[in-house]
């Protein structure tokens, strides 16, 4: 097939290629939750989904999907089954006022404590951003200590909680791979004034 | 980048009958209330299946639209166009991703997606079934077809369903540049050489029926959509949507020289809207069931992608565990 | 002569990035996961421009304005490695060109950020992030096709065969690596090729793909002295079709 796009004519596609199903096979890629930091000591906060195979393939790829613009210093991972989720409140209520945890977990008594970062949303239809990390036993335990500690001013409506262990983070000694992103102007509207163009029309005419 | 005129289904309410009435309500006040509805929300079935079918016709609009500008990324002439060209297409391939992502909490999967556009079962946008023959075609998409496509985008960020929201906020913050980037090259070329000036006059000559069509059929023969109307599924009409676009795009066009190939285009200074010759329907309807000049390339360009990238997927898939995301 | 040998050096890096980048970007719309489609044209972003800060570099020192530079020469006027001008062939290619030359470029930063040319030092520094995010993500898709499943490893093994003769054209001497290293302003290809090779297996190493043996691999070099594969002019009349309708027009 020849087209308009040189590209697309080196591939030699045949005009008539193909018809049906592509016969992918059935299993999807794992996804998994990308949180960013836009600049130093600003918290983490939730930005989309990375289908990869791996954490670490999930950070290469999140590195560029997410951080393309402005500033960023930092970005994290989680495979989205790692996450446990609290139910969504009514009308402005707060989570930890009006819900309990359920959570399948059995913890012993002497089980050891392990670190566990919290997300809040505080409105419908924002992103979820961190309120902190605490020590706990399990994940009840750990809703149970954020409602201690780490309640908001206004209502919290979901509450996202992952394992320490199960966040996977660009090391500190790499950040400066977004060391040239404030000068990648390009991108930017401010590389696309056209005035003196535009105003030379008007002397024209 | 994406494009309006959603193809919707005669949304049959009929469906409704069987939803429970209880949860219903509180559902439809939680939107009449201006709350968004999150993933793990109880929603009435139809609501569900209309927005995957509406992200889902995003989503494509945005992998196929990068076909149209892709086809002069390799000739951008000078490195300022060159990365620009590149970034910009690229960032269409970003928002597919946002926005597959997005149906993806409705519970469709990204392969059934891709795999249903490939195979023609479902929709994108008509304008990117039409050919970019010169530089100046790919400017004037850059330009005017963003232009379309954020007037949608802005209108549809204030709709009810969550990840959608929070998709078209990051997609809208980086359209800023596509539409600045596109104004600019149009400039250039219209204040440019009389070579420059001709392609450019051309080009417009070519896109503006496209154009018109882009927002979609006129109200009078719509199908009804009151009740995606209701659930803030679909807000604003398509004339409205084709209105503002007029009233914000006809003056910079016509400030460059340029001229509009429709002698009957002229807003109506006592009603305040735009009066033109009635687009060809007919057409449209013939190019988005398949008959247009770019049809059939670009759903083989995306099944050769596709097919080409099996082995790759493959490889990453072992021991694959999904779950519906989460936001 | 220190003035020669340092703008033969920009050239022939300048010229690497420019036309790899272009090649990498060809992928841009078509890539086989969006991610990585993402990601891939991200990197052929930087390449363009790190391309064009050496050009930029060049104008300083004399040379023309960079638009000029990379859309009126002609091929034989190149110093572009033969490796980077290859068409972009499948996906299992294309990332063992980009495994193969961002390691070789990953170094050759990391030498030249103590160059004792400021300008190149300083553009040298100001790339080392980007480059190294291009060989993470590099070692992490070897690190994944590499031990995949049959027909990735397969693929990756014959694309890494068929890439390696071409892939030590990057390090083709210069006729001024004397200068250089005695001015201290590059440490010399020599030096880079070696650190390079450890690098190399040392990634293979964790993968199912067999170690190279560079003793036996003989080069296809020529590129840096204008001597190129028939694949370059069809390339730059491409990439310098719109732009030689008015070569002097604002675009």
């Amino acid at each position: 097939m020849k087209s308009l796009d040189p590209r697309i004519t080196r591939l030699n596609i045949s005009a008539h290629a193909g018809s049906g199903s592509l016969q992918t096979s059935p299993e999807q890629l794992a996804t998994f939750e990308v949180f960013l930091q836009k600049r130093d000591q600003m918290p983490f906060e939730h930005v989309g989904i990375i289908h990869a195979p791996d954490e670490q393939m999930a950070l290469v790829l999140a590195k560029e999907q997410f951080s393309r613009r402005s500033t960023c210093s930092g970005m994290m991972v989680a495979n989205t089954r790692s996450v446990v989720v609290s139910p969504y409140t009514d009308m402005e209520e707060d989570v930890y006022d009006h819900m309990e945890m359920e959570s399948s977990e059995v913890s012993e008594e002497n089980s050891p404590q392990e670190y566990f970062s919290i997300f809040h949303l505080t409105r419908r239809g924002k992103q979820h951003r961190c309120a902190g990390t605490i020590s706990a036993k399990n994940f009840e335990d750990a809703f149970k200590t954020a409602k201690g500690t780490l309640k908001e001013d206004k209502p919290v409506l979901n509450v996202w909680l992952i394992r320490e262990k199960d966040l996977f983070k660009i090391h500190q000694q790499d950040t400066d791979i977004w060391n040239t992103l404030p000068e990648k102007r390009h991108r930017d509207v401010t590389s696309y004034r056209a005035r003196q163009k535009k105003d030379s029309i008007k002397t024209r005419s | 980048m994406y494009g309006g005129g959603n193809i919707f289904d005669d949304s049959n309410t009929d469906a409704l009958e069987t939803e429970d009435r209880e949860k219903l309500a509180a559902f439809e006040a939680r939107i009449a209330r201006d709350e968004k509805i999150e993933p793990a929300d109880w929603m009435p079935s139809l609501y569900r299946k209309q927005l995957i079918r509406m992200i889902e016709q995003h989503a494509n609009s945005e992998i196929i639209g990068a076909l149209p500008e892709g086809t002069w990324i390799t000739r951008a002439p000078g490195f300022k166009r060159k990365m620009a060209l590149m970034a910009k297409v690229q960032d269409e391939v970003g928002h597919a991703q946002l926005l597959y992502s997005a149906a993806e909490t409705l519970g469709k999967p990204r392969e059934e997606m891709i795999n249903d556009l490939i195979e023609g079962k479902s929709k994108y946008s008509n304008i990117f079934n039409y050919p970019a023959y010169t530089w100046a075609d790919a400017t004037i998409i850059s330009w005017l077809v963003d232009a379309g496509a954020i007037v949608n985008q802005i209108n549809n960020a204030k709709g009810s369903y969550g990840p959608y929201c929070r998709a078209l906020e990051r997609i809208n913050a980086e359209e800023s540049f596509h539409l600045k980037y596109g104004h600019h090259c149009v400039i250039h070329l219209a204040t440019g050489s009389p070579v420059q000036q001709k392609m450019v006059q051309e080009a417009l000559n070519r896109w503006w029926g496209p154009m018109m069509h882009f927002f979609g059929p006129p109200d009078k023969i719509s199908v009804h959509t009151e009740i995606l109307m209701k659930w803030k599924v679909k807000m604003a009409t398509n004339d409205d949507n084709r209105q503002q676009f007029l009233d914000m795009y006809v003056p910079k066009i016509w400030e460059l020289n340029l001229t509009i190939p429709d002698p009957a285009l002229k807003k109506n200074e006592v009603t305040r809207k735009w009066e033109y010759s009635e687009p060809d329907w007919e057409e449209f309807m013939r190019v988005i069931n398949g008959d247009g000049p770019c049809n059939k390339e670009r759903l083989a360009v995306r099944r050769t992608a596709e097919e080409k990238g099996k082995w790759v997927r493959d490889a990453l898939k072992i021991n694959a565990q999904y779950v519906t995301p989460l936001a | 002569m220190r003035n020669e040998a340092i703008k033969e050096l920009l050239y022939k890096m300048a010229d690497d990035l420019l036309i790899l980048g272009h090649r990498n970007s060809e992928w841009t719309g078509l890539g086989p996961i969006l991610e990585e489609d993402i990601a891939f044209s991200s990197m052929a972003q930087d390449k363009i421009g790190q391309s064009l800060a050496f050009y930029q570099l060049l104008q300083q020192m004399g040379e023309q304005e960079p638009d000029i530079t990379a859309f009126m020469r002609a091929a034989e006027n190149f110093h572009n490695c033969q490796f980077v001008e290859l068409p972009t062939g499948e996906y299992d290619f294309s990332l063992m060109r980009h495994f193969l030359f961002d390691h070789a470029d990953y170094i050759r930063f990391a030498k030249l950020s103590g160059s004792a040319s400021i300008e190149i030092s300083q553009r040298a520094k100001k790339f080392t992030g980007e480059i190294k995010y291009h060989v993470m993500h590099a070692n992490s898709w070897i690190n994944k096709l590499g031990s995949g499943t049959e027909e990735s490893i397969k693929r990756m093994q014959m694309s890494l065969e068929e890439a390696l003769p071409f892939a030590l054209g990057i390090f083709e001497p210069s006729p001024f690596e004397s200068i250089l290293t005695e001015e201290k302003i590059f440490c010399g290809e020599k030096i880079l090729q070696e650190m390079w090779q450890e690098d190399v297996i040392n990634v293979l190493s964790k993968t199912e793909l067999k170690k190279p043996d560079f003793a036996k691999v003989k080069p296809f070099f020529g590129g840096r002295s204008g001597n190129h594969t028939h694949h370059l002019q069809p390339l730059l009349n491409e990439m310098s079709e719109v732009f030689k309708l008015d070569p002097s027009a604002e675009w």
